[in-house]
C-alpha cells in the first residue's frame, strides 16, 4: 500500500527531475563544499594579493558558509510549495487523508533532514575548525529548524515565485546576526537575538572558547527557533 | 506614449512584488558593510557587490518575471495591442536598469566612494546592467518554468563569469577579452586600479558590441517564441 | 472584412495539420461564430486571424490586408478577449484597463463605463487576484472593447458565467454589433451561437463542414410539423399537424376552437441536432 507520504515523495522527485531542479539543488551545496575544501588555499591567496591576513576570521567564515546549504534547501522547498500552490495541488491535497498539515509536515521535514545531513557532513569532513560533537548536534538541531523557518518565510510572505525570489534575497539578511555576534564588541549586538542565526553564532563562539554558556545558547536558541517556526506555521495554515 | 506606459507598468509591477523594499534593505546593508570594512577591502568589495548583485540583478529576476507573464498569458494580450515588441523589451530592460542604478547610486553615495574615473565606471555599471538583463531574456524566451530558466541560465551565468578569475588575479588569458564580463570587471574596477586608456576604450566598445548583438538575438527569439509561438 | 482561402496550419513539429484547408469569409458588421468541440481548431483559426500564429499556408486577408504583411498598427482597431482571462493579478480592475488603454493611439472608452456595463463598477478598485472566474471573464471582455474596435475576436466569451451575467454579456455583444462592429466568436455553447451569430461555421478536425445562419439551419433540418398538447376533459392529448396550409387545416382549427391548449411547438431542429447530424460528432 502506498502511504500519502510516498505519493508526495514520488511527486517531488518527478518535479525535481522535470525541472532539473536537482542540478540546482545539488550544485549550490556542492559549490560550498568545494569552497570550504579550498579555503586554506584561498586564505594564502588573499594574503599575497591583498596584503590582508584573513586567518583570524576562519571560524566565522566556516560557520557562515556551512549555513548556506541549509538556506538553499529551504529555498528550493519554498519554491516547490509556491509552485504547487499555483497549480492548486495544495487545495487538492487538503481534501485527501493527508490534509494540509500532513502536506506541510512532509514539505518541511525534507529541507530539515537535508540541511542537517549536509551541515554535519561538510563541517566534520572539511575539519577546518574543531567542534565538540555534542555541541555539533545541538547546533545541527537549530540548523534543521532554521531550514523549516526559511521555507515557511518564503511561502508565507510571497504570492508567487517572482515575489519568492525577491524575498529569498531578504532571507539571507537573517545571517547578518553572524557578523554582529562575531565582530560587534558592544552589548548592543543582543538586539539581533530575535534572529535565529544569532544563537547558532553564539553557540559556535562559546564552543570555540570552551565556555559553559554553550548550553544556554542551545537551549534558548531552540526556543527562539521553535517560537518563530510556530508563528510562521500558524500564518501559513491561516493563509487561504 | 506606449514605451512609457509599459515602463511605468514594469516598475510598478516590480514595486508590488517587493523588489524595491528588498533592494532598499540590501542597499542599506551594503552601505553599512562598506563603512565597517578596512580601507583596503572597500573597493574590491564594492566591485564584487556590483558584479554579483546590483548590476546583474536583471539576470536573476527577468526569467521569473517573463515566465510569470507568459504563465498568465499576459504576453499574449500585450502583443494584440499596438505595443511594439521592441517597446516591450526596452521597458523590461530599462526597469531593471533603474533599480540597478538607484541601488548603485545610493550604495556609492552612502559609502562615500568615488574617484577620478567616475565616467568610465558609470558607463560600465549601466551597460553591465543592460547586458545581464538581455542575457536573461535570451533564456526566458524559451524556458518552460522558473526552475528550468535557472538551470539553463546557471551554466551560462557561470561560464561568462569566468573572467572573475582574472579580476582576482588567479588566472588570465587573452580569450577573456571576448567575454563581456572582462570589460565589466575592468570598468567596475577603475576606481580602485589604474587601467590604460586603450584597455578602457576596448571595454567600452566590447560592452557596446555585446549590447547590440544581444539585443538583436533577444528580439529575434521573442518574435519567434513569445510573440508568434507555434 | 475577412477573406480566408485554403488555410492550412500545423503546430511546431507536429506532422499533422491542425487546420486542413479552411475557406470562408466574414462580412462587415456580421457576428460570425465558429462552433465545434474542443480541439477542433476554433481557437487556432482565431489566433491566425489575429496575427499571433503566422506560420500558416494559404491566404488570409483582413480589411484587404494580407496578414503576412501585418504591423502593430493593425491592432489599433482590433479587440481580443482570449479564452483564459489574462490580467495583472496584483493590479486592480481599473488599473488593468487603464494600462492597456494607453497603448492605443486613437480615442479609447472610459474604463469605468465599461466596468459598469458588466456590473463590475463596485470592484473597480479590487485587485484581480481576488476576483472570481466569472469576474475575470467579464473584465477580460471589457478589455477587448477599450479601443472601440471595428473587429472583435471573442474566444469562448461566456465560459464560467452565471445566467444573469451571461444575458448581460450577450446584450453587450449585440450592442457592439449594432455599432457596426464585426465580431468573430468561438464557442461550443449552442445557445450562444444561436442567439448571437448571424452565421456559424461548424468546425470538426480542422475542417469546416458547413456555414450558414442558425435560423436557416434549424429550418432546413427540421420538419414542417407542429406538436400540440391539449386537454380533452381530464385526459391529455398529444398530436402533430403539418404546418403546410395550416390556416385551412380543419383538425387544427377544431382543436383551437374547442379545446384548452397547453403547449404548441414547431418542429425545427435544434442547432445541436444539426451539428450532430452534419458532423457525426457531439459538441462536448
Amino acid at each position: 500500500m502506498k502511504t500519502p507520504v510516498m505519493v508526495l515523495a514520488r511527486g517531488d522527485l518527478k518535479l525535481i527531475i522535470r525541472d532539473s531542479t536537482l542540478v540546482m539543488a545539488l550544485f549550490g551545496p556542492l559549490a560550498i563544499t568545494g569552497l570550504l575544501f579550498s579555503l586554506p588555499m584561498i586564505e594564502s591567496l588573499i594574503i599575497s594579493r591583498f596584503s590582508f591576513d584573513p586567518s583570524p576570521y576562519r571560524l566565522f567564515i566556516v560557520c557562515f558558509l556551512t549555513q548556506i546549504p541549509g538556506m538553499l534547501f529551504a529555498m528550493i522547498y519554498g519554491f516547490i510549495i509556491l509552485d504547487e500552490r499555483d497549480e492548486e495541488v495544495i487545495e487538492f491535497i487538503s481534501i485527501t487523508p493527508l490534509r494540509k498539515q500532513g502536506y506541510l509536515t512532509y514539505k518541511l521535514i525534507m529541507p530539515m533532514l537535508l540541511s542537517v545531513v549536509f551541515f554535519l557532513l561538510i563541517f566534520y569532513a572539511t575539519a577546518l575548525v574543531p567542534l565538540n560533537p555534542l555541541h555539533g548536534l545541538g547546533i545541527a538541531m537549530m540548523v534543521a529548524l532554521e531550514a523549516a523557518i526559511g521555507t515557511l518565510f518564503l511561502v508565507v510572505f510571497s504570492e508567487n515565485k517572482v515575489e519568492g525570489l525577491a524575498f529569498s534575497k531578504l532571507l539571507g539578511i537573517m545571517y547578518l546576526a553572524f557578523p554582529l555576534v562575531f565582530f560587534w564588541d558592544s552589548g548592543w549586538h543582543w538586539l539581533s537575538a530575535f534572529l535565529p542565526p544569532f544563537w547558532i553564532a553564539k553557540a559556535f563562539l562559546h564552543s570555540h572558547l570552551g565556555s559553559p554558556w554553550i548550553w544556554s545558547d542551545i537551549f534558548f536558541g531552540v526556543i527562539v527557533h521553535v517560537v518563530i517556526l510556530l508563528f510562521f506555521l500558524k500564518a501559513f495554515l491561516r493563509k487561504r | 506614449m506606449r514605451l512609457l506606459a509599459a515602463l511605468k507598468q514594469d516598475i510598478l509591477f516590480q514595486f508590488r512584488h517587493g523588489f524595491y523594499y528588498v533592494y532598499a534593505v540590501l542597499t542599506v546593508l551594503y552601505i553599512i558593510t562598506l563603512r565597517l570594512l578596512p580601507e583596503t577591502l572597500v573597493y574590491p568589495t564594492l566591485t564584487i557587490i556590483l558584479f554579483t548583485d546590483i548590476c546583474t540583478l536583471g539576470f536573476t529576476f527577468i526569467g521569473a518575471i517573463v515566465l510569470l507573464e507568459r504563465g498568465q498569458n499576459l504576453t499574449e494580450s500585450l502583443f494584440v495591442t499596438p505595443l511594439r515588441l521592441h517597446e516591450y523589451l526596452l521597458a523590461k530592460i530599462l526597469s531593471f536598469l533603474l533599480l540597478s542604478f538607484a541601488s548603485a547610486f545610493f550604495v556609492m553615495l552612502g559609502a562615500s566612494v568615488g574617484g577620478h574615473d567616475r565616467m568610465w565606471f558609470v558607463y560600465g555599471a549601466i551597460f553591465s546592467a543592460l547586458i545581464y538583463t538581455l542575457f536573461g531574456l535570451v533564456f526566458a524566451a524559451r524556458a518552460r518554468h522558473v526552475n528550468d530558466y535557472f538551470v539553463k541560465s546557471l551554466g551560462i551565468g557561470l561560464a561568462i563569469s569566468l573572467p572573475i578569475l582574472a579580476y582576482l588575479r588567479l588566472f588570465d588569458t587573452p580569450l577573456f577579452y571576448v567575454f563581456p564580463t572582462r570589460a565589466t570587471l575592468i570598468l567596475l574596477d577603475v576606481l580602485d586600479h589604474d587601467y590604460a586608456l586603450s584597455e578602457k576604450l576596448f571595454s567600452v566598445a566590447s560592452l557596446f558590441i555585446w549590447f547590440l548583438v544581444l539585443s538583436g538575438w533577444v528580439y529575434q527569439r521573442f518574435d519567434k517564441y513569445v510573440r508568434h509561438p507555434a | 472584412m475577412i477573406e480566408v482561402k485554403d488555410l492550412h496550419f500545423a503546430y511546431g513539429s507536429n506532422p499533422h495539420d491542425t487546420l486542413r484547408g479552411l475557406t470562408f469569409h466574414i462580412d462587415d458588421g456580421e457576428v460570425f461564430g465558429f462552433l465545434g468541440p474542443s480541439g477542433a481548431g476554433k481557437s487556432t483559426t482565431q489566433k491566425i486571424l489575429i496575427g499571433i500564429l503566422n506560420r500558416y499556408r494559404g491566404t488570409v486577408s483582413v480589411n484587404g490586408l494580407n496578414l503576412q504583411n501585418l504591423n502593430s498598427d493593425f491592432y489599433e482597431s482590433i479587440g481580443v478577449a482570449f479564452e483564459t482571462p489574462n490580467l495583472y493579478t496584483k493590479f486592480t480592475a481599473l488599473e488593468n484597463l487603464e494600462f492597456f488603454a494607453q497603448f492605443y493611439g486613437s480615442g479609447t472608452r472610459d474604463p469605468m463605463q465599461l466596468l459598469t456595463a458588466v456590473g463590475l463598477e463596485e470592484d473597480a478598485h479590487t485587485r484581480v487576484r481576488n476576483f472570481s472566474k466569472g469576474m475575470k471573464v467579464r473584465l477580460n471582455f471589457c478589455r477587448s472593447l477599450l479601443n472601440n474596435p471595428k473587429l472583435i475576436f471573442l474566444d469562448e466569451p461566456t465560459a464560467g458565467l452565471d445566467p444573469v451575467n451571461l444575458r448581460k454579456l450577450e446584450a453587450l455583444i449585440l450592442k457592439e454589433k449594432s455599432r457596426g462592429s464585426t465580431i468573430c466568436i468561438t464557442t461550443h455553447d449552442m445557445h450562444v451561437a444561436d442567439t448571437l451569430c448571424d452565421r456559424v461555421a461548424f468546425i470538426v478536425d480542422g475542417e469546416i463542414r458547413l456555414i450558414d445562419s442558425p435560423r436557416e439551419l434549424k429550418l432546413q433540418h427540421g420538419e414542417r410539423f407542429l406538436d400540440l398538447e391539449y386537454r380533452d376533459g381530464t385526459s391529455l392529448i398529444c398530436t402533430s399537424i403539418s404546418m403546410d396550409k395550416l390556416g385551412t387545416n380543419e383538425i387544427f382549427q377544431k382543436i383551437l376552437y374547442k379545446y384548452h391548449i397547453e403547449t404548441i411547438h414547431s418542429r425545427e431542429a435544434s442547432l445541436e441536432d444539426v451539428f450532430v447530424k452534419t458532423t457525426g460528432r457531439s459538441l462536448q
